[in-house]
């Protein structure tokens, strides 16, 4: 950003201007003296250590990142939900394996979801590459 | 306090790059990114007094002002990976900023009865002795400036007592300079024909 933007401002301040500025801007200083920074800092840092930690983080920045992708957020929560059937220990999941049962739930996923949506995720043909894919992808964005 | 004071409100811009020994937003941003919240930390120590200091022009009480500037910076981790790295942190921060206490004002102003703040009575009603044409300006400049639209508002607010460019301005609030620009004009003349108004019925 430059101040060049400005070269053409149309509505410069006139003496009266200058007035109610000094005077707007002097009662509405932020009182900075009054603010514990170390303490908000702390409280912010804090919620987001809590919300990183949460059980449901992976599977929201999942929904996040694919939702920003163009994938809506309904149809990226039905996907991420696959990962955590994929990836949960209780369900059987090996690694490479899934859980018993989840190709058919994924595909039944897959293919409710709409044109556009299918398009972005190149999920035309093979549901179980493209889950495949995700799933490697998701891992190594982390 | 845990941090030093800063001189606030006088030619601000957004945030210069730091020295050659600080890293930059954007190496701090790329590592907050894959999860390392101490490079985060570091931004929030970079930048929270100036969306404090935007928080409060708009909502004018001090624990609004810190839930505002809390939330921001916890929405703005939670959505990091679309921040635009050409766009850089602090627009997007300030965007959240700016947006999330207009919505905060918005809710209060609703629920409360007195559109001007306790704060300032508080903190800055100024001596008997020195009760005087400035202070019914301060007021009358106040409900003026209270008077104008949100957006309107938030861009005086940005321009005439944060020190933003219309560029700056625009980044922050996703609009072109030229219109930030009319918009500042618009909202000027508002204020001059409110006052004049004021004025007027005083005499």
């Amino acid at each position: 950003m430059t101040e060049e933007t400005d070269r053409n401002e149309p509505d410069r301040l006139g003496p009266m201007d200058e007035e109610w500025r000094r005077t707007l801007r002097a009662a509405t200083a932020p009182p900075m003296d009054e603010v514990d920074w170390a303490s908000l800092r702390h409280a912010i840092i804090s919620e987001a250590e809590r919300r990183l930690e949460a059980p449901r983080a992976p599977v929201y920045r999942t929904v996040s990142r694919w939702s920003s992708r163009g994938i809506p957020v309904a149809a990226a929560a039905l996907l991420a939900a696959c990962l955590v059937l994929w990836t949960l220990p209780a369900t059987g999941s090996s690694g490479d394996a899934a859980p018993p049962g989840f190709w058919p739930v994924a595909e039944e996923l897959v293919r409710g979801l709409p044109d556009e949506t299918r398009q972005i995720l190149d999920a035309s043909t093979d549901v179980e590459s493209m889950i495949r894919a995700m799933v490697a992808s998701a891992a190594e964005e982390g | 306090m845990g941090a030093g004071k800063r001189a606030r409100g006088e030619g601000n811009r957004l945030e210069p790059e730091p020295s050659d020994r600080a890293p930059s937003d954007l190496s701090l941003l790329a590592r907050a990114r894959s999860g390392d919240l101490e490079a985060y930390g570091q931004l929030v120590e970079r930048h929270m007094r100036r969306a404090f200091s935007i928080a409060y022009r708009i909502l004018r009480h001090r624990e609004d002002a810190e839930d505002v500037v809390q939330d921001a910076f916890i929405r703005t981790l939670e959505h990091i990976d679309r921040i635009e790295l050409a766009r850089g942190f602090q627009p997007w921060l300030y965007r959240v900023v700016t947006n999330r206490a207009v919505s905060f004002l918005r809710a209060r102003s609703v629920r409360a009865t007195n559109p001007l703040d306790e704060d300032l009575h508080r903190a800055r009603t100024p001596a008997p002795d020195r009760v005087t044409e400035r202070h019914e300006l301060r007021e009358d400049l106040l409900r003026a400036l209270d008077s104008l639209p949100d957006r309107q508002r938030t861009i005086v607010l940005l321009a005439d007592l944060e020190g933003f460019t219309s560029g700056e301005i625009g980044e922050i609030l996703e609009m072109p300079a030229g219109t930030v620009r009319y918009q500042l004009h618009l909202a000027r003349r508002a204020l001059r024909v409110i006052l004049a108004h004021t004025v007027e019925e005083e005499r």
